[in-house]
């Protein structure tokens, strides 16, 4: 007797790599999150600044295709109380630096920063 | 009690707005590059603003009655409904430009248009060196002065 098979897609292997796409946004974010005087990322009053990818939810990151391939990649930031255009700029090397480090350059857009919010020495020791 | 001070300098208002919507044919902002765009939210020049006004010697606080007067009840309940730091203030963000509206309240003795232009310049100091904006006018309403004597509670009638 044959056993019966269910009618669905194929399970997705365990061991699949990420997209490209997820690539980029998590090396964005952990690029962004490490240079001194960004605080924190910023999911949006909906939430919606959010890339995610399988069970992965990554806050404050949006990489989205581009019309001429690639991905561009937004960057939503909460900083500490400090010059934010240079701030901005350093964060963006860096991203550019680490994607450069995995092979993504290719594929990496525009790094669009916004500043969502500012905190004081006070409210960081807070958090 | 409320006396409005002359804008610092006479300019074109900065247009309300997103980041990134009026460029200018042929310019490139500051902000945006081949590289990728920046864009600072409103609420960051609004705190700025506001901690840049408190920290000016002869400013006692921020905002209206109403505002301080519902903000100190938010505070005494424990209810963190109103940011104390950007109360008193409005901001108008546009591409490069930035105007404020400061509501203050100040010491009494202080010389009022001496603390108003110090405000007014440390606030576009701030402004101009953290966000890179700059700052088009700064208008200023004294809403009230602040005694010594005005924190301290009234003594019972009755033991």
């Amino acid at each position: 007797m044959l056993a019966r098979t269910r009618a669905s897609q194929p399970p997705r292997p365990a061991s699949a790599a990420p997209s490209e796409r997820a690539q980029l946004a998590r090396l964005a974010l952990d690029a962004a999150l490490g240079v001194a005087g960004v605080v924190s990322s910023h999911a949006g009053p909906q939430g919606t600044w959010v890339t995610a990818d399988r069970e992965e939810r990554l806050p404050g990151v949006l990489a989205t295709a581009l019309a001429g391939g690639g991905y561009g990649v937004e960057l939503h930031l909460v900083t500490e109380v400090v010059p934010l255009l240079p701030l901005a700029d350093r964060v963006r090397s860096r991203v550019e630096r680490a994607a450069a480090s995995a092979g993504l350059a290719d594929v990496l857009g525009p790094v669009d920063i916004t500043i969502e919010d500012v905190v004081t020495p006070n409210e960081v020791s807070k958090r | 009690m409320a006396e409005e001070t002359a804008p610092a300098r006479e300019t074109t208002r900065a247009k309300r707005g997103g980041h990134g919507g009026e460029e200018e044919a042929g310019a490139m902002s500051a902000l945006k590059s081949e590289r990728g765009t920046t864009a600072i939210n409103d609420l960051v020049v609004t705190k700025v603003a506001a901690i840049a006004a408190r920290e000016t010697r002869g400013v006692h606080d921020l905002g209206g009655g109403a505002a301080r007067a519902f903000g100190a009840v938010t505070e005494r309940v424990g209810v963190g409904m109103s940011d104390e730091r950007s109360r008193g203030v409005s901001v108008e963000v546009g591409e490069r430009e930035a105007a404020v509206d400061l509501t203050l309240v100040i010491e009494y003795g202080e010389s009022i248009p001496q603390v108003t232009e110090a405000v007014r310049e440390n606030v576009i100091k701030r402004i101009e060196g953290i966000t890179g904006l700059s700052v088009a006018e700064v208008n200023i309403v004294v809403n009230d002065l602040h005694f010594p004597g005005d924190d301290t509670p009234e003594e019972s009638r009755v033991n």
